[in-house]
């Protein structure tokens, strides 16, 4: 799966028949018999969905994390990891599968830093072996070399080194569901910048389902699958793609919270490039095959789907460069005539619009497909997406946080790979 | 040094057997009584310090009680201990285990109270229970605390012991009350305090050797961040 798919399950309803990774229900949380710091709270993550908790100080958003694995105990509700009510476990049972990083690290000064990856490897009773193992590769996934760090304490570490081996020891034992509470924030921004990009590219390769409770938008445009914004006592004032939240905040509040910050306003500017581009299979189709006629008759057999693969794509481009339609490979697999296969294609976006233009263009048609063109020509260059769209703009946010480095930095190279691996396969 | 009877500093005396014998029974003995106090002050220390740890509101019953404690001369305490215990070891080791707590039981809060919040938030948060938390990750960041504690309640009981006379076990204390009122006979005097001081030297020099041992990862800088 790639990073773009991943997307495409976050920004629909899920598969349907899976049951959510993490699951909230009318959670509360009063202290006391006072004011409720949680009032309330439904709310569904799915598998191998990086979500952020994002809202002002005292909104709650930590409380909910933490009710997750049971630092806090709910007063009411129902939360489920994996379909397991999580107070039918024990806590200790349950906090060893799931993975914990928070903003002051929080590793053990008097053990070395290969001790501290292998915490919960040695709870679980590990072999001493597999643990050493284990911690080894934790170190290398989050790039610190264990030869040269494994038997150094933490104290000897910089901060963002510390904060990798944070990393690394809440991911050892594998658990599926990861929960960060201001992992980067205590970081100086270039740590943070890197850190954050890091652990990007990181769960891309590992698929889990991870919540991170941020007070920085910023931070959770450029890594959230979904962003989950928090008001008072954790009120859910909108929960969707960042994208989505962006360019259609749902309430004044959002939009008021939102607004301020740079990549709110990165989206009105930066523009469509070749390589933000999917480049599905092409057949060129000649003779009489015009849109008209593939709109008739694709009208009403079957509705148009939210979400396409890009995989499974193929593009009808005419004899002069231009688009005609799509299908997908079941419908043109096979020999015969094209006609009646091939879906039009109305909505197009010249290459170089800038990604809001582009945004607003996926949203307002009934298609998930977007051809991008030559202005000029009108020759057909490739195909948009709201994944691709959104790993666009998460480049272009990657990009205003470092200034000067951001084109050729890791995300974009990590995002460039996704997509050419989304498109040409 | 043969010229002069009555040395200040002589181990003269030592080369009767019989005084030798009896000069390193009371060292013996001033060891062992420090030694064995010490650590049993420890463990009623380190049990008082998790009940106050579970119970707040003891800290100021307990701490209050061990420094009224310490406020009570040690003559006058092994004194009083003397109808319950007789003249056998228990009455010293029960007054030494109290003088302890004072400083014991608030090295050992303090040390617990010095280690970062955030490792423990950790350690809770990975699923560490609470007896494995306690043991594996806050009493070793307690340690450096705890060993400055111990270092000085040690050296305050090797000079607690010498009181311990009155009830006949004064380890070198009662080499020096002897030496005092044997017509103030200086040699065994001096010698005594001698050997006290050096006894609690050595004490001190081991527990802070120990100390550097067991919390080696303290020498190097804790990071900026934790």
């Amino acid at each position: 799966m790639t990073f773009a798919e991943g997307h495409i399950a976050a920004g629909g309803a899920g598969e349907p028949g899976q049951q959510p990774a993490i699951s909230l229900r009318d959670v509360r949380k009063q202290y006391g018999t006072g004011s409720f710091a949680v009032d309330g709270i439904t709310l569904d993550i799915h598998r191998g969905e990086l979500v952020c908790f994002v809202g002002p100080s005292g909104c709650g958003k930590t409380t909910t994390l933490k009710m997750i694995n049971r630092l806090i105990e709910p007063t009411s509700g129902t939360i489920l990891v994996d379909g397991t009510n999580v107070t039918l476990q024990r806590r200790v049972d349950l906090r060893r599968s799931i993975g914990y990083v928070i903003q002051q690290i929080g590793l053990f000064p008097h053990e070395s830093v290969r001790a501290n990856v292998s915490a919960v490897p040695r709870l679980l009773g590990w072999s001493r072996h597999k643990q050493r193992e284990r911690a080894d590769e934790m170190l290398r996934l989050v790039g610190l070399d264990p030869d040269r760090f494994g038997s150094r304490y933490p104290g000897e570490l910089s901060g963002g080194q510390q904060q990798r081996v944070g990393v690394a020891r809440a991911l050892a034992a594998d658990p599926p569901v990861l929960l960060m509470d201001e992992p980067f924030s205590a970081l100086d921004p270039i740590a943070r910048g890197k850190l954050q990009k890091e652990f990007i590219r990181i769960q891309c390769d590992l698929h889990k389902t991870i919540v991170m409770v941020t007070h920085d938008i910023d931070e959770a445009i450029l890594m959230a699958d979904r962003i989950a914004i928090f008001r008072d006592a954790a009120k859910l004032e909108q929960y969707d793609s960042p994208a989505a939240i962006l360019s259609n905040p749902a309430t004044s509040f959002v939009r008021e919270f939102v607004g301020t910050e740079r990549s709110a306003q990165s989206l009105g500017r930066a523009t469509l490039g070749p390589d933000d581009l999917g480049r599905p299979l092409e057949v060129v189709v000649s003779g009489g095959l015009e849109r008209a006629s593939g709109a008739d008759r694709h009208a009403g057999e079957d509705p148009v789907p939210s979400t396409v693969d890009l995989d499974e794509v193929v593009m009808a481009l005419g004899a002069d460069g231009r688009v005609v339609g799509w299908s997908t490979r079941d419908h043109v697999g096979g020999t015969g005539d094209l006609r009646g296969r091939i879906r039009p294609l109305e909505s197009t976006v010249p290459i170089g619009s800038t990604l809001s233009d582009a945004m607003s263009r996926i949203l307002d048609g009934d298609c998930p497909l977007l051809a991008v063109v030559q202005p000029d020509t009108q020759r057909y260059i490739g195909v948009l997406t709201l994944p691709l769209l959104h790993a666009a703009f998460r480049r272009s946010v990657a990009a205003l946080r470092q200034p000067g480095r951001g084109s050729d930095d890791a995300v974009a190279h990590s995002y460039a790979k996704d997509v050419t691996v989304v498109g040409r396969q | 040094m043969g010229g002069n009877n009555n040395p200040w500093f002589s181990l003269e005396f030592l080369r009767d057997p019989g005084q030798r014998q009896a000069f390193i029974h009371s060292t013996m003995e001033h060891i062992e009584l420090t030694a064995v106090s010490v650590a049993l002050g420890f463990i009623l220390a380190f049990a008082l310090a998790l009940m106050v740890r579970r119970y707040p509101r003891f800290e100021g019953l307990i701490v209050g009680a061990a420094d009224t404690i310490y406020s009570v001369p040690s003559i006058a305490l092994f004194s009083l201990l003397l109808p319950f215990t007789g003249l056998s070891m228990v009455g010293p080791i029960i007054g030494l285990v109290l003088y302890t707590q004072l400083i014991l039981v608030r090295a050992i809060l303090d040390g617990l109270r010095s280690v970062p919040a955030s490792a423990v938030e950790a350690a809770e948060g990975l699923g560490y229970g609470g007896v494995r938390r306690l043991l594996t990750v806050e009493m070793p960041l307690a340690l450096p605390t705890i060993f400055g504690g111990a270092r000085v309640a040690t050296v305050s009981t090797v000079g607690q012991v010498i009181a311990a006379f009155a009830l006949s076990h004064g380890g070198l204390g009662e080499t020096l009350t002897v030496g005092y009122s044997n017509n103030l006979y200086k040699q065994e005097v001096v010698d005594a305090v001698v050997g006290i001081i050096v006894i609690a030297l050595a004490f001190d020099v081991l527990i802070l050797v120990i100390g550097k041992l067991v919390t080696r990862w303290n020498r190097i800088g804790r990071g900026a961040t934790s």
